[in-house]
């Protein structure tokens, strides 16, 4: 009789112990793959920031030697305008909507470049050329990195047991990915004096 | 009741065992050495020493305030079959594996060499590329490290003496920077004539026959292996260039820059 009840007070105690070990297990994993998504997401933030005024300061270089420049800058003031909005109303597609303009407004501003040669034989411009390749270099990680975060998180909280604790806990069920248009991503191909 | 208590806390261990076994690594592991993971056995033993001496140096360095420690350069280089295959390194994922720096200050060097791999001398270095931690953009921008590649490794004919080079320009950066530093000076024509007179295994024929001597000879005095014990721990267990050097903990974030050919 004293060893049945042995046996059913240890499985009992096992029981508790597994049940206990796997809920601190299983919050610790939630607040680990949310938390890195939003240190991923703060970094995508980071960047395009970054980004912003490096081009503001790219636009400011090439002013005044044609008309086409006022529009790029437009496009750049443009959709930095949306970001802000689209991050206020927390609309995450529409922040990666405003970051894909923001490419192609970086694109059209390479291309002013390319054709002012003036600009081109001067020292600067291989600063510049290496300033933007460092920061598309950086968001295209950024962007990478949150999108690997997101895919860490949605896979907990949708399989099994991580649903259950995302219920529990009450945690988001999955979170959209940063999707741009294709070409967004792309590091630009800077050559620089003969050598890319 | 006792049996019970230890069955609980195994199955609880053997729980615990499964939520923490992980492994992700893609990417090589960085070399004992750490500072410096020639994959394509390019670097001469002279050029290996000097970035690991460097690198112990630098990574002991503590700001005046305590703040800042832990700085850590990292040199490695791959052979790639084509320029293409360079894609698939990932130098953040290399950077956060290796965990390059403490509080994120680090920098992580990767010279990319197109050729045969069994042939050192037919490889040809095709790209060089600078991976900046998140902490350590505040204090070396990309203008700067472009600069940096194209006034060192990218002109020196010399590749042995082009890495020296971008090695003390970015502990100049470091130094003088983070470190606050008023100057950091070096002087590469020196540096050539330490290369040219560097003797890699130092004058081994005579410490071999000693230690022979020590092994073997019934009149070697007990001092004499007393020495040789503690050479032998030195070498083979306890300090020196044994003891593994290991990453600060760091990540980066992308941010860098580089050159091709």
């Amino acid at each position: 009789m004293k060893k049945v009840a042995l046996i059913v007070i240890g499985v009992i105690g096992f029981v508790v112990v597994f049940l206990g070990i796997s809920l601190i297990a299983g919050y610790n994993k939630l607040v680990d793959v949310k938390v890195n998504v939003d240190f991923e997401y703060s970094e995508i933030d980071r960047r395009l920031q970054q980004r912003y005024d490096t081009l503001t300061q790219l636009a400011t270089a090439v002013n005044g030697f044609q008309a086409h420049e006022q529009t790029v800058y437009n496009m750049i003031t443009s959709a930095r305008e949306s970001y802000a909005l689209a991050k206020a109303q927390g609309d995450l597609q529409g922040m990666a909507d405003a970051d894909g303009l923001m490419s192609v407004a970086l694109a059209d501003l390479l291309v002013l470049f390319e054709d002012n040669e003036p600009l081109q034989a001067t020292e600067a411009y291989g600063d510049y050329m290496d300033a933007v390749w460092g920061i598309e270099s950086a968001l295209t990680e950024a962007r990478r990195l949150y999108n690997e975060a997101v895919k860490e998180y949605n896979k907990f909280v949708t399989k099994f047991p991580g649903v259950l604790y995302a219920t529990l806990f009450s945690y988001t069920s999955e979170i959209d990915f940063w999707e741009v248009s294709d070409g967004a991503t792309l590091i630009p191909n800077i050559v620089f004096g003969g050598q890319e | 009741m006792k049996l019970a208590t230890k069955s609980i806390a195994l199955l609880a261990l053997i729980v615990l065992a499964f939520v923490g076994c992980r492994n992700k690594d893609t990417y090589p592991k960085p070399t004992r050495e750490f500072y410096v993971n020639d994959f394509a056995d390019t670097f001469l033993p002279a050029v290996e020493s000097t970035i690991v001496d460097e690198g112990e140096r630098l990574n002991n360095e503590v700001s005046e305030d305590g703040s800042i420690s832990g700085v850590q350069i990292v040199f490695a280089t791959f052979v790639v079959e084509n320029e293409l295959d360079i894609a698939s390194y990932n130098l953040t994922d290399i950077y956060r594996q290796w965990e390059i720096g403490k509080d994120d200050m680090g920098m992580l060097v990767v010279y990319f060499y197109v050729g045969d791999e069994s042939d050192s001398s037919s490889l040809k270095l095709v790209e060089t590329r600078i991976e900046i931690g998140y902490a350590m953009e505040v204090y070396l921008s990309p203008i700067e490290a472009g600069n940096i590649l194209d006034d060192t490794i990218w002109i020196d004919e010399d590749e042995s003496i082009g890495t020296v080079h971008l090695l003390y320009e970015l502990l100049s950066v470091v130094y003088m920077d983070v470190f606050e530093y008023d100057s950091f000076n070096y002087d590469m024509n020196v540096y050539q004539d330490y290369l040219d007179t560097y003797v890699e295994y130092g004058d081994y024929d005579t410490l071999w026959g000693w230690m022979i001597y020590v092994v073997l000879s019934p009149y070697a005095s007990w001092w004499e292996k007393g020495i040789l014990v503690v050479i032998g721990l030195v070498v083979f267990g306890l300090g020196g260039r044994t003891v593994k050097n290991i990453g600060g903990g760091g990540r980066s974030g992308g941010m860098g820059i580089r050159r091709r050919r």
